[in-house]
Formats: C-alpha cells, structure tokens, sequence
C-alpha cells in the first residue's frame, strides 16, 4: 500500500492504473487508500458532464482536453459507461472520440462500467477521482452515462456540473422538468449549427435561468467554439461553504444508502429469503406486506443490529 | 470483478465490421470490452492497455500489414514492462500464423472463426473455466 502510494505521487501511470484496479475488486482497499490519501488531495478542478446519449459529450470532451493541454494543464478523464444488466458485460466506447490524446504524458484516460447506480455514477467514481488527484492533475473530467434527468448525485462529487443538450430535445415543459436542470453550473447546446439551437436556447433561458445559469452553444468539433466554455470553466471560483456542505451531505447519505443496501443484497443472496417468501406469496399464503414485514424483522436482527 | 478486454486496430485499415463483431460477442459473454476505433498506432494501443489495465489484448488487422505492426505492440509490451497476453484476428494468410505465434501472439483467428470458438480461447487465455462470466 506504501509502495503503491508513493508510486502514484512520484507520477507513475502503471501504479494509478493498477491503484484504479484495486479500487474496483477490493472494499478494503478502497476504504485505507482514501484514508491514507486524502490529505493530500484537494488540488485538482473536478468537471463533470452529463446528458442524454448521443448528444456528444466525448467528443466535446476531446476537444476541451485539447484545449487544457495546450494551456499547459494535467488532465485526468473517467469515462462512465452502462453494465449489462443480463451478462454483466459491458462495451466501453467513450474512449475512441479521444485516442488522440492517448500517447500523451499529460492525459490519464479510464473507463469505468457502472455497477448498476441508476444515478449513472459508478460508485468507486469518486474514489478515482481522489487517486488522479493525488497523482497530480489539474483537471478531472467525469462523463456519466446520459441517464438525464436523475442524475442528480453528480454534483456532489463535482466542482462543476455541465449538462450537455443539443437542439430539439424538447419544449419548455421539458426544461421545466425537475432533477438534473436544477444542479446544472453551466448548460451547453452542444451540435449548435443544427436548426433549432436558437430556440433551444430561448427555451433554457426562460424556464430555468433564475439563477443566471450560463448558457453556451458549442459545435464539439469546431475548436472555436468550445474556447468560450474552457474559459467559463477556468473562470471556477471557490465554492462558498453552505453550499460544500450541502455537497457533501448529499455524498454521504448516498453513501449511506449505498452500504446499506450492499449488506442488505449480501443477506438475501445468502439467506434465501426472497426465495422462500416468493413461494408463500404466490401460493396466497400471506401477502406481500407480511413478507416484507418478516423478512425486514430477520434483515434488522441479523445485518443492522449486529 | 469483470475480466477486462482491450480490442483494438491497429494501422491504416478501416475495417472494423470483425472488430466490433468480436467485441459485441464478448460484451455479450459477460465482459468488459475496450473498444479503441480505428487506425490507432501501436504506441496508441499499448498506451490504452496501460490506463485501462487490460487483463487480455485483442488486435485486428484486414490491411495486410499485421505483421510489422502486431510486432512493435509486442516489443512495446515488452518495454512498458506489461505482461498481459494477446490475442489476434484479420486477414491474415495460414503462412503468417507461425510468425505470429513466435512472436508470442497466443492466438489467431483467421477469416470465418466461429465466435463461439473465440469466446472459448478467450475464456482459456484469461484461465477462467467453462461455467464463469455469464452467459455465451
């Protein structure tokens, strides 16, 4: 764990690659490393997008990361993409929008598979995060699976939240709707030269700009146009503590939740609860509410209280 | 944990349709795949198999050009002081095989591999047994 640690700062991309491993396979490993390393995080500026899928996020990324390096900037990238939910397989495809970038020195680039969070955040992401910190970037770029209007639990984890739009997604009702409109830091209406961008924007910018939210129309391809928008993210400043803390108790109930139900699904999958009660629900032995009642009242005594 | 594949083209060639085909096949045996795109260098591929700590590389090749190429990823491989296996596919002529496993490539798939046969090979080269990873 020294070893790994001490390799990591020194700027060895093998020992993070393989730290990012660990991470995924180990809990307790996850738990000590954070521990260990979180003193000497806090440096880097973590961005991260979501959207629905095919509005081009990867591909503004490569440019954006283009443009941090040629500002002489460290850039780390963890791309998110959704897990089978049948094989358990998963094709992470983010990356070819930016294997340009792969051979350089100042460019980190991994992919992670979600293990089924429907806030499209794998959950080790911020624990990455944490690890491309210590290692020395400026910038940590997230990309989440497009889930939209859920995902919410971004921001927590997240300096700056962008939500990447393309014209004709929708009418002012559907801006109006709640969940990720409301954490977004700065909106983009990415593929801009299409028609309806204008309207696009007319549409943003009267439903959900009380807050002044910056709107930004790009075209990922077109270097030019995403210059505007590096800048509005460089232009970061701190965060005001109120809001840090509502950040992070956002994180920890989520994290709460999260190990709640990761003991919780070890205890089914051992006792055979699920399996048992099924049999006297469908037989109409008892019903549901009773099942549910018995087997909360196992869960407690043996997960919760022990 | 998923075993992790990196399935990548290397070279001027833009034939991806076997590519993705194997890719998609082995998502859907239960893996993570990497995908890189087309017309990666070797330095791009290895680069990849190093962030994304890859527990398998798969190369493909349809330009003719395999055998200069697969080499340098092998040698780079070998410099990055990587120890991951690699397997490989295209139109490659049965004369090439040979050179190819000499090379310490440890499988090839030539045109009209079946994929139940490289989910299998796979399967062995990540030593994981029949009945592991989902579903074929």
């Amino acid at each position: 764990m020294e070893e790994i640690l001490e390799k990591i700062k020194a700027g060895n991309r093998t020992a993070l690659s393989r730290a990012i491993t660990l991470l995924e396979k180990d809990r307790d490993f996850r738990k000590e490393i954070i521990k260990r390393i979180h003193k000497c995080c806090g440096k880097a500026r973590i961005v991260c997008f979501t959207g629905p899928p095919g509005v081009g996020k990867s591909t503004l990324i490569d440019q954006i990361i283009g443009i941090l390096l040629s500002r002489g900037k460290k850039v780390g990238v963890i791309l998110v993409d959704p897990r089978s939910p049948y094989t358990g397989g998963s094709l992470l495809g983010d990356r070819i929008r930016m294997q340009r970038h792969a051979t350089n020195p100042n460019v980190f680039i991994r992919s992670l598979s979600t293990l089924g969070d429907p806030s499209g955040l794998s959950r080790i992401v911020k624990d990455v995060i944490k690890l491309m910190d210590a290692f020395g970037m400026d910038y940590i770029i997230v990309e989440t699976v497009g889930t939209g209007q859920i995902a919410v639990d971004v921001s927590h984890i997240c300096h700056t939240t962008i939500l990447v739009l393309m014209p004709n997604m929708g009418d002012d009702i559907q801006m109006m709707k709640a969940g990720i409109m409301e954490v977004a830091d700065i909106f983009v209406i990415n593929k801009a030269d299409l028609p309806g961008a204008d309207l696009t924007e007319g549409y943003l910018k009267s439903t959900v700009n009380e807050n002044n939210v910056p709107v930004v129309k790009t075209v990922a391809y077109n270097r030019a146009t995403v210059v505007p928008l590096v800048d509005l993210i460089e232009k970061y400043v701190e965060i005001p503590m109120p809001r840090k803390i509502s950040k992070m108790k956002g994180l920890l109930k989520s994290m709460v939740l999260d190990y709640i139900e990761e003991k919780t699904l070890e205890y089914l999958e051992r006792s055979k609860d699920i399996e048992n009660y099924a049999e006297k629900v469908a037989n109409e032995e008892i019903d549901y509410y009773t099942a549910l009642e018995k087997i909360y009242e196992k869960l407690t005594k043996e997960v919760l209280c022990k | 944990m998923k075993k992790r594949i990196l399935i990548a083209k290397v070279g001027l060639d833009g034939h991806d349709r076997g590519a993705k085909v194997v890719a998609r096949a082995l998502k859907d045996a239960g893996y993570e795949v990497i995908y890189t795109g087309i017309r990666q260098s070797p330095e791009q591929v290895v680069e990849t198999a190093l962030q994304e700590d890859v527990d398998l590389i798969g190369l493909s090749c349809l330009s003719g050009a395999h055998i200069p190429l697969f080499k340098r990823v092998m040698e780079l491989l070998k410099e990055y002081n990587l120890n991951i296996p690699v397997f490989c596919g295209g139109t490659i002529p049965p004369d090439d095989v040979p050179v190819l496993k000499k090379m310490g490539i440890a499988e090839v798939f030539g045109p009209g591999s079946s994929l139940k046969l490289i989910v299998e090979k796979v399967r062995k080269l990540l030593g994981e047994g029949e009945d592991n990873g989902g579903n074929t």
